[in-house]
């Protein structure tokens, strides 16, 4: 803000001061030239900023990626690193599909990471969780929170089923929830439920176990 | 011309954050798929700034109703849902209002929002008022109430507190299209009301949609312990709403806005019934809002995101009023604030541990004012002055920048600061006195500095100091004519009034034990009082010019800065996981506020209040609560709490209130929701309040998807 109001402040600056510029305005003519001048000086300042803008290194660090590709990329691995009951498949070769509760960029983000990928022989999809639908359809259901306390309501049906939850919502672990997203010091780490994941018939690796912040039992 | 090309230069690296936003985008969008655990788990992220923080993670006391909440406990207005909430206490004069108190503000000393956008307006009066129930409760998807002060972030009017509605939405998808119905219900015994809404969302591809109508018929109230009913308390009212949600992009994003409130002969039951009017009704009550935003996520590390909003807001209000001393002249009443609003808002991104919030927004609102006086038995319809100065318009633009500093890994500060520019221009006009034009233009600056320092993840000591501010409005600033105690002349110098508030208190969320508890001192001045004040060189107003006052030439008063206040209370609020299936939670806030000059108490300060609830969800489809609210009495009364027939005499009794709640999904499309209130049909009314509480009363609460 401190930016925009001095660049004002330097647009708006005119040899008479500030009490002359109505005496500028009304003798736009005679002082046209200046005008035009000052009108030129902005143009160029914009396409110079422009420049500099967009040459990189002059945003002072290299770019990071977003919150939500790095929650993808998780869930995307998560897949190999959890192990259904044969009743979750209908067929030895049916896909392992990821469904996605309210948050439309993660969803884009997986269904770009999963493409033509499979995890133990079997292809990834990626679908919207539709509210209220009767059955899971899914293997693994991620809950953005934008859902809101939904998610609750969303943990409550489908309980039981052998559906790996994943959230990003405070307390998703303690209300039935399995895997809950937690940001520390601008990185992304998790916290994971495994008495819930067994109790759906899921089995969680012991590398995926080391690696959680916070293992609930 | 060295000095042209330096300017030229200057300038340019002042906009190279805009430049950044107009090149391309800065992130690449690289796959992190082929990353391992252990690399991802290592990698910084950016963060979208005003991302959703966690409320251990704030330096501030926030409470929030969730949508969880609404649907379990089936509020029948935005207003009654607000009242178990920690610290807020609902004043409601009629059935078809309710205004929230908070750290003792009420009126237009409390910010409310709507998605962001604000409801406040340049005719929101000192004292409760009615326009929170202008807002679709089913329309609702959460409530976040800010304890204290939000002047710096939001600015005029956040005193006591600021209430952000946040309404239901649906994002589209990359990946199919989808569409629900659904259909909701509520029927209440105590006023025999009936509410329906039928409600469509889902999406078409990349545009979500969400729009629904609601119809409500509440009959007049029957209170308890034998009351009976309280007539001119039942009103009518039928809403619609849309929004529409279109992805232009993984982060980028275009939502609008529309909705529309309808009340219909809604009484002010206080005033009717003790005689004073034969007729006082709002027909319509109506508020209509359509908004655009668009909101540029991830953007890159120096600009990270970028939030363009506008709106336009129209409420009306037409009167009719009978005053008992004239029964054959009906007052038609048509008052309207037409209120455009712009904001811009960004962040950056300062390393890895500093988070600016920065932006201008601007709001403008146009006010019409008129009142005809029909004459029943002559027929004749005169023009009158409105209530307000009829074509006066107000402005404010502001520039704001709040700085999120993570000082350590325990210790995490932020520092706002905000510039307000006012205009407020009117013309008013009474035959006593002439002509008067109002044109003022008062500006504020207010700062705020907090921290929070984190023993552990899970407990955490906040503290701060916020300055707050409150710009005289149309209704501060123009008003002119006679009331009950003399005549009133505007004041074209008002200027903001003014707090300094201190807090500080400790959160807590662990495993089974979550709760917050503060102590809170806030500090005003310039408070705006109406005081005696001199007309022409008299004290009152010489209708006659003979220099005495004659009988009906009323003493002269005008509002004015000068009143100075201390407010200080303590809050808690607590939540306990007893074992899987039990739950309980407590709150208690206690609040005293004591008038500077005076040395008596302030208005409507509410007395200790508090709920206790005891929940059980044996199974997934299934739980059942038991709640009871408690409101201790209430005598010390300031001198308008004295003169006020809406209070008795010795103050306000305490009560407590026990209730039952259940609630289960009969399938997975629908669910029943069935409450039974006020168990031993208690009579009470909420301090400040024109009608009593319900009586016992059974609401059943029903939703179905198609």
């Amino acid at each position: 803000m401190a930016f925009l109001i001095a660049a004002a402040q330097l647009v708006a600056a005119n040899p008479v001061g500030t009490k002359g510029r109505k005496n500028a305005v009304s003798g736009a003519y005679r002082r046209f030239p200046f005008a035009r001048t000052r009108v030129l000086q902005l143009v160029l300042a914009v396409a110079f900023s422009t420049m500099l803008g967009s040459v990189p290194g002059l945003r002072g660090q290299a770019s990071l990626p977003s919150e939500d590709q790095v929650k993808a990329a998780f869930i995307y691995n998560f897949a190999k690193f959890v192990e259904w009951p044969p009743a979750a498949f209908a067929e030895a070769g049916s896909p392992i599909i990821i469904g996605v509760a309210g948050d439309a960029s993660v969803e884009d983000t997986l269904d770009r990471y999963v493409k033509d990928k499979t995890v133990e022989g079997r292809k990834l999809l990626v679908g919207r969780w539709k509210q209220g639908q009767s059955s899971p359809r899914c293997h693994i259901l991620f809950i953005g929170s934008t859902v809101g306390s939904s998610h609750a309501e969303i943990l409550r049906n489908i309980r039981g089923s052998p559906v790996l939850t994943v959230g990003e919502t405070d307390g998703f672990a303690q209300q039935g929830g399995m895997i809950n997203f937690i940001l520390t010091d601008n990185k992304v780490g998790f916290e994971i439920n495994r008495k819930n994941a067994e109790s759906a018939g899921l089995k969680i690796s012991s590398k995926l176990l080391a690696l959680a912040k916070t293992v609930w039992e | 011309m060295s000095i042209r090309i330096a300017r030229c230069l200057l300038l340019a690296v002042l906009l190279v954050p805009c430049g950044s936003l107009l090149g391309k985008d800065s992130q690449q969008d690289r796959d992190l798929s082929t990353m391992s655990l252990e690399e991802l788990l290592n990698t910084t992220v950016v963060t979208a700034a005003r991302h959703v923080q966690k409320n251990i993670d704030s330096p501030r006391f926030i409470s929030v109703i969730t949508a969880e909440d609404i649907l379990q406990k089936n509020y029948r207005t935005v207003p009654e849902a607000l009242n178990e909430m920690v610290g807020v206490l609902v004043q409601e004069t009629n059935y078809g209002g309710g205004s929230p108190i908070i750290r003792g503000m009420v009126g237009n000393q409390i910010l409310i929002l709507i998605d962001g956008i604000r409801m406040n307006n340049a005719i929101y009066r000192l004292g409760p008022n009615q326009y929170l129930n202008t807002i679709d409760m089913n329309q609702v998807e959460r409530i976040e109430v800010i304890h204290g002060t939000g002047s710096v972030l939001y600015g005029s009017d956040a005193f006591g507190g600021v209430i952000n509605i946040i309404t239901k939405s649906r994002a589209g998808s990359t990946t199919g299209s989808s569409m629900e119905a659904r259909a909701f219900g509520r029927f209440a015994s105590a006023d025999r009301s009936g509410v329906g809404r039928f409600e469509v969302s889902g999406n078409v591809g990349k545009l979500g949609l969400i729009g629904g109508v609601s119809l409500k018929n509440f009959g007049n109230l029957r209170a308890g312990n034998g009351t009976g009913l309280q007539n001119e308390t039942g009103y009518l009212e039928g809403d619609g709403d849309l929004k529409l949600s279109y992805g232009l992009s993984d982060r980028q994003s275009l939502v609008l806005g529309l909705q529309r409130v309808d009340q219909k002969d809604v009484p002010r039951t206080d005033v009717v019934n003790s005689g004073q009017y034969l007729k006082y009704e709002w027909d319509p009550e109506r508020r209509d809002l359509a908004s655009l935003q668009y909101e540029f996520k991830n953007i890159g590390s120096f600009v990270n995101s970028l939030m363009v909003g506008v709106s336009y807001q129209d409420q009306l209000e037409e009167g009719k009023r009978i005053v008992g001393s004239a029964p054959s002249v009906q007052r038609l009443m048509h008052d309207e604030a037409q209120s455009k609003g712009v904001v811009v808002q960004l962040s950056s991104l300062l390393g890895e541990r500093q988070v600016l919030t920065y932006g201008l927004d601007y709001y403008g609102d146009r006010i019409i004012s008129r009142r005809v006086d029909v004459d029943s038995i002559t027929g004749q319809q005169s023009a009158k002055a409105g209530t307000f100065a009829d074509g006066s318009t107000s402005r404010s633009v502001a520039s704001f920048l709040q700085d999120e500093i993570r000082v350590s890994g325990s210790l995490s500060a932020n520092l706002g600061v905000r510039y307000s520019q006012f205009h407020l221009k009117a013309a008013v006009t009474d035959p006593g006195i002439g002509a008067i034009e109002i044109n003022s233009s008062p500006s504020a600056v207010t700062a705020s500095a907090r921290g929070l320092y984190k023993f552990n993840p899970n407990l955490g000591l906040f503290f701060g100091v916020g300055q707050g501010f409150r710009a005289p409005n149309v209704d501060d600033s123009t008003i002119l004519g006679s009331f009950a105690g003399g005549f009133e002349i505007p004041n074209p110098n008002l200027q903001p009034e003014k707090s300094r508030n201190y807090e500080f208190g400790i959160k807590t969320q662990g495993k089974r034990f979550s709760g917050t508890a503060a102590y809170f001192m806030s500090d005003f001045d310039s408070l705006i009082q109406r005081q005696p004040e001199t007309f022409q060189g008299r004290p009152f107003l010489d209708l006659n010019k003979n220099g005495v006052q004659d009988k009906g030439e009323a003493n002269i008063f005008q509002r004015q800065n000068g009143g100075q206040a201390l407010i200080q209370g303590i809050e808690i609020d607590t939540r306990v996981q007893l074992l899987q299936d039990w739950s309980l939670s407590a709150d208690v806030a206690w609040i005293r506020g004591k008038d500077e000059i005076t040395h008596n108490p302030l208005n409507r300060i509410p007395p200790i209040k508090g709920t206790f609830a005891v929940k059980w969800a044996p199974v997934k489809n299934f739980w059942i609560e038991y709640y009871n609210l408690v409101a201790s009495r209430q005598d010390r009364l300031g001198l308008g709490d004295l003169a006020d027939p809406r209070i008795p005499a010795g103050g306000s009794p305490g009560f407590a209130v026990f209730n039952i709640r259940s609630g289960w999904n009969w399938n997975r499309q629908g669910s029943v929701t069935i409450a039974l209130e006020n168990l031993t049909n208690k009579r009470y009314r909420f301090h400040g309040s024109g009608i009593d509480a319900p009586g016992t009363n059974l609401v059943i609460g029903y939703q179905k998807a198609f």
